[in-house]
């Protein structure tokens, strides 16, 4: 559905360096603080961007080259982009009619009623949520084969959140073949919502993993530094100093309750592995 | 295409509260009996400023990165944009015209539309040619900076008209000559060039947009 081969984008001070495939029929998750990657990634997908170098494939086409039915196949969010402010809900309704052939206009105005979206309200009066939730809609609206959704909870708060999340995961159900690639730096959203996460840091990818395996497989070592001298690091995938040792992460905590059962070994989330690979303190592995 | 211009449409139409004001100041114009040329130029402005706007609020917001993921191509998008401003140009030549028409006819002033015509219709051609050159210089620089490049535009043209031939007799070079050959020209073969050139003109702006635009990162 989605591939980047060795793309790269250059800006000054900022290189993006990228290798990823996406399947059709799963959610992807593409996480990573900000300035990491996770828009310019995005925008490279969507045909916004020239890469500097590597090949983008995105349904099968470049997708610099996509025509306009190519596109009325991707249902697109920005997180601070969309529809002239002036508009109101009733005049996007009308132009997206006009825009997409496969328009669902009863589904999108229902949906506007029970996200309490008014359609006579001009958007620029609109909360940051209603804002969102209407981006998201206007994504939704189209039967669109592939969402490609740019921080699309960006500065909502829990209650929007939830809502633009079952929002996302309704449509998901309604077809097995749809493909989603989301972009987010609140790990909550993406864990229950993803198959697989995309972690990005500095224009790298540098975590690749199924949700499942990520929160089943992957563990927190909490150990001494006598003992981090001790364990086999086979699968200590980073480990960082702390004032009582080192937290490692590991893909196979299996491993290590049962040939160490005498360390701590934890659960993780992602907010857990995100500090681990993400974390500004010393890595040492 | 056809959704942009819908979009474009919409977003002229939302400021319609400014129709209110162009109408209240046409009718005080009218109403002091102003040359009849100038309501129609006059109208003709409005009409550019308004399609220029719609590139505006499109610019504005950041709203392009979302745009540019609409079912529309680069060059489809250049085209529509140039389309757009030309369309709302003509529309509101034919409005001018519709009122300078019902003007005359309330105030009973004897005018011959026919004989009139042809000086409304290079109006028209010449708000379309400048409304696809300023649509360009619009897309190329931004919003921001294309008005000072407008302006600097202009305050060049100034320049070369004052004191061009003044600089060319300095040199040596008399155009009275080419003055007097362009005079010598039977007006249809001068009309039918000025056509071909404004044609061109227009042509060549929204083929610069569409290169400009397939540039571009978002």
């Amino acid at each position: 559905m989605i591939r980047l081969n060795n793309i790269t984008k250059e800006y000054p001070g900022f290189r993006l360096d990228v290798s990823l495939e996406i399947r059709p029929g799963t959610i992807c998750g593409l996480i990573g603080k900000n300035g990491a990657g996770k828009s310019t990634t995005i925008k490279t997908i969507l045909g916004l961007i020239h890469p500097t170098s590597g090949d983008v494939q995105v349904l099968g086409k470049d997708p610099l080259k996509f025509s306009a039915k190519d596109k009325e196949k991707i249902g697109a969010c920005m997180s601070d982009s969309g529809f002239c402010p002036h508009l109101y809900i009733k005049d996007i309704i009308v132009i997206l009619k006009s825009m997409y052939s496969d328009f669902d206009e009863a589904k999108f105005v229902d949906e506007c009623n029970r996200q309490n979206l008014p359609l006579n309200k001009p958007i620029e009066g609109f909360s940051t949520g209603m804002s969102a939730k209407l981006r998201v809609l206007c994504a939704l609206c189209h039967n669109s084969k592939l969402l490609i959704l740019d921080e699309p909870t960006a500065g909502l708060d829990v209650m929007a959140r939830n809502d633009v999340l079952d929002m996302l995961r309704n449509y998901m159900l309604e077809d097995e073949e749809r493909t989603m690639l989301i972009s987010s730096h609140i790990s909550t959203d993406l864990e229950g919502l993803c198959d697989e996460i995309v972690m990005i840091e500095d224009g790298h990818i540098v975590l690749r993993e199924d949700t499942d395996v990520l929160l089943g497989q992957y563990g927190l070592l909490k150990i001494s530094e006598e003992d981090y001298e001790k364990i086999d690091k086979s699968y200590v995938i980073r480990a960082q100093k702390r004032p009582y040792g080192f937290d490692c992460l590991t893909n196979e905590k299996q491993f290590y309750l049962e040939n160490y059962p005498a360390i701590t070994v934890e659960n993780t989330n992602l907010d857990s592995i995100i500090m681990l690979m993400l974390g500004n303190e010393k890595e040492v592995r | 295409m056809k959704g942009l211009l819908v979009k474009d449409a919409m977003v002229v139409f939302a400021q319609r509260k400014k129709f209110i004001i162009l109408f209240i100041g046409i009718s005080l114009m009218l109403s002091f009996k102003m040359d009849a040329t100038f309501i129609v130029s006059y109208l003709c402005l409005i009409g550019m400023i308004l399609g220029l706007n719609a590139y505006n609020y499109d610019e504005n917001n950041n709203g392009m990165p979302f745009i540019m993921t609409l079912p529309a191509t680069r060059k489809a998008y250049a085209v529509e944009k140039h389309l757009f401003s030309m369309m709302t140009v003509a529309i509101f030549w034919l409005l001018g015209l519709g009122m300078q028409f019902f003007a005359n006819m309330i105030q009973k002033v004897d005018m011959d539309f026919v004989e009139q015509f042809p000086t409304y219709l290079m109006f028209l051609v010449l708000f379309l040619a400048f409304t696809s050159i300023v649509t360009f210089v619009e897309i190329r620089f931004g919003t921001e900076r294309s008005r000072v490049v407008i302006l600097l535009a202009g305050g060049l043209c100034f320049v070369i008209a004052v004191y061009g031939q003044q600089f060319l007799l300095k040199l040596g070079i008399d155009l009275s000559g080419i003055a007097g050959l362009i005079a010598s020209v039977p007006s249809t073969v001068l009309t039918a060039a000025e056509i071909l050139l404004i044609v061109a003109a227009i042509c060549v702006s929204a083929f610069l947009s569409m290169k400009t635009l397939e540039k571009r990162d978002y």
